[in-house]
Order: C-alpha cells, then sequence, then structure tokens
C-alpha cells in the first residue's frame, strides 16, 4: 500500500470511528464536548513565525466586500483576531503590515478590530499582515457592521459579506487546503456552496432567532457551538470561542427567501431574553 | 473495502445513530406545560433535570456554563463527522430541548424547538 493510499484510510477509519461513536451518543449522552484538550507542541530554538496573512489576501477580501456592496449599502468592513487557544494572552497584541521596503502600523481597536487601508507599494512589495504572536495563536475574521443594528442582533446581508471576505481573504484556518484555493475561485461561494463556516458572536450565545418582519425561526442546536465531534481539532480556529460559535447556512436561508435585512436576534447566556 | 462498502457502512452507522432520542426519552411527547412544570428557571438543578429527562449530550463552557442537549433523531455528533455530514445532520430533527445552567449548576435558560417538516 502506497503511503498516500494509507494516509487516506487512515481518515476514512477515523470517520468511521467518529461515525460509530455518534450512534451511541445519540442514545447515551456523550459528556463534556467542550472538554477535548488541543495538545500544543512547542519547538524551541528556531525564530517563531508570526501570525501573519498575506496583505493581497486581505485586499482580496476589500474588492470581495465591494463587489457584492447591495448586500449591505452602509456596512464597514474591518477585520478581528480572536485568541485561537484558552492560553494565548491578547495583551498588548499589535499588528504591523511589514515586508522588505514596507513597515506600516496597523491601529487596533480594544475588540481587536482593524481596518486596512490600500496601498499599492506594499501590495507591490509583497508584504503582510503580521501580529506579535507565534504562528496559529489567532482565528482571524471579517467583521461588517452596518449602522443601526441592534446591538444583540446581526444583519444576514452583513453575515453574507462576512462570508465573502473571509473566503475570498482566506481568513479561516481551517479551510487553508486546496479545497478553499477551490473555493475562493467561484464568484459567490457562500451563496452557491453549502458551506460549514463558523462565525463569532460578540457574547457566548444561548439561542439564535432569524427575524423578518412577522416571520421569526430559531436556529436548531446543530448550527450553535460548535461540532460536537471534532476529528482534527489541530485544524480548527473555533475551538477556543465554542461558547460564541455558530453557523449560518447562507444558501438554505437565501433558497428560503430571507432578505438581506433579516436580523439574527441573539439570547446571550448572561442576559435575559429580549 | 471496497468505496461502496465503505459508505455503506457509514449510511448504516449514520441511520443507527438516528434511531434514538437523548435521554430517557421523556422529551420526545414533552408538552410545552409539562416543560414549564419540570424546567424551573432560577431553581431546577442538573439533578433534577437528569432526574426527569435522563442523561443529556452535555458541553461545557469555558465561561463556567454548561448546556444540556436532548434529540430526538441525530445526535448533535453526526454533523461534524467528515462523509456522515454529507448525508444527515441534527438540525433536521423533529425536536430538540436545550437547558442552559449558569456556574451554579442551576437552570438560566432553556428552550423546547420543534421542527415542522
Amino acid at each position: 500500500m502506497t503511503r498516500r493510499r494509507a494516509q487516506r484510510w487512515t481518515i476514512h477509519l477515523a470517520a468511521a470511528c467518529m461515525a460509530a461513536a455518534a450512534c451511541a451518543g445519540a442514545a447515551a449522552a456523550g459528556q463534556g464536548a467542550a472538554d477535548n484538550p488541543v495538545p500544543v507542541v512547542e519547538v524551541l530554538g528556531a525564530a517563531q513565525p508570526r501570525d501573519e496573512k498575506p496583505y493581497r489576501d486581505l485586499l482580496a477580501a476589500l474588492d470581495a466586500v465591494e463587489r457584492q456592496r447591495q448586500l449591505a449599502p452602509g456596512a464597514t468592513l474591518r477585520f478581528k483576531v480572536w485568541a485561537r487557544r484558552a492560553d494565548i494572552d491578547m495583551t498588548g497584541l499589535e499588528a504591523r503590515i511589514v515586508g522588505p521596503h514596507t513597515d506600516i502600523p496597523v491601529p487596533l481597536a480594544a475588540d481587536h478590530t482593524f481596518a486596512i487601508q490600500r496601498d499599492a507599494a506594499a501590495a507591490a512589495d509583497d508584504a503582510i499582515v503580521r501580529f506579535n504572536r507565534k504562528a496559529g495563536s489567532l482565528a482571524w475574521r471579517a467583521d461588517v457592521r452596518s449602522p443601526g443594528v441592534p446591538g444583540h442582533a446581526r444583519r444576514l446581508g452583513d453575515l453574507m459579506l462576512e462570508c465573502a471576505a473571509d473566503v475570498k481573504g482566506d481568513l479561516f484556518a481551517y479551510l487553508h487546503h486546496p479545497v478553499n484555493m477551490l473555493l475562493s475561485k467561484l464568484d459567490d461561494p457562500c451563496r452557491t456552496v453549502p458551506l460549514n463556516l463558523f462565525n463569532f458572536a460578540d457574547r457566548p450565545v444561548f439561542s439564535i432567532t432569524l427575524v423578518a418582519g412577522e416571520r421569526r425561526s430559531m436556529l436548531p442546536a446543530a448550527f450553535l457551538h460548535g461540532d460536537a465531534a471534532v476529528p482534527f481539532p489541530g485544524h480548527e480556529d473555533w475551538l477556543a470561542q465554542r461558547e460564541r460559535v455558530y453557523k449560518v447556512k447562507f444558501k438554505a436561508l437565501y433558497d428560503a427567501g430571507w432578505p438581506d435585512d433579516t436580523l439574527l436576534v441573539f439570547d446571550f447566556m448572561d442576559e435575559d431574553a429580549p | 473495502m471496497t468505496g461502496a462498502r465503505f459508505g455503506t457502512c457509514l449510511l448504516l452507522a449514520a441511520c443507527m445513530a438516528g434511531c434514538a432520542a437523548t435521554g430517557n426519552g421523556a422529551v420526545t411527547t414533552l408538552s410545552r406545560e409539562r416543560a414549564a412544570q419540570a424546567i424551573v428557571i432560577g431553581t431546577s438543578t442538573r439533578a433534577d433535570i437528569e432526574k426527569a429527562f435522563g442523561q443529556a449530550n452535555v458541553t461545557r463552557f469555558a465561561n463556567g456554563y454548561e448546556l444540556w442537549l436532548y434529540q430526538v433523531g441525530y445526535a448533535k455528533a453526526v454533523d461534524g463527522i467528515p462523509y456522515v455530514n454529507l448525508l444527515v445532520s441534527s438540525a433536521d430533527n423533529r425536536r430538540e430541548l436545550t437547558i442552559l445552567f449558569d456556574r451554579t449548576g442551576v437552570v438560566r435558560k432553556y428552550q423546547l424547538l420543534d421542527r415542522t417538516p
């Protein structure tokens, strides 16, 4: 058996084992889905690579938002980073756009959001946006906000733009493989492919209700707090934010006629229901 | 093992996962009135809920809160399994009961969700 074939069957076997575990889990309770610790291996001796993204990828995210601007005409695009592991200290976080001939500080807001300005020289310099944290420390997401949206809600059109920016900017850590390369080539991957992408709420969330006029629908538990089974935790960037995680199935929602102005109304864990 | 045989195994596993309800099965026929009696926000404890509904799928969060999930149909575990999650999703379940416990182990919120086919 070739090595490639052996690897493929290892993945198949892992999937089968997980499927068998799920069978037992439906009848007998599975305990502590959030308790699976992510093993961390620190390699000492060499200069540590920093958590970074190509500047051009972030420009591609800006372009994606501009192409679909009609989804959220008054919205602004920022980027946001989250701790990818529980042991990551976000105190003193700093970012810079750096390249052979580029060094531009990136102002960070208190909530770890930041804006990216277009700079042709930085793009030509193959610059990168780099944080003062080791590689794999941060989860990156686009942050699109239309004015006038209540603090306990997000607008569907804004989230669609975030998805477009996340995919085109290659921000999802767990999609950084050939599949993502293919997705990023699609014109409108968020609306045409049933993606399983993880968003982060502003606070720990208990439930989410879609509201469009008189129409209401609650999201099922399947879309909240991430997956119960995580076959490859080292590939995921959302595990440390599990209490905030939610999925939006854009294709299904738009196919069902939910408009861009639909609000996702959050019932946060630590407050009374809205 | 051929690809077809492997696919059959996965399908069988998925079907088996969908043949059960979490806990003691009480959620299957739970009315909203009965739920309001059995689950008292600010009062009911984990022990009370386990006595009424059996063992749940439990998710513990870093903030100290705990979520108990009872599902009629597929376990949420299927949603993260490669290949299987292409065939089935717990989002299609007919009914689910979600209960949030605060840091002291007392019910803070709950939600009984029915899905119209």
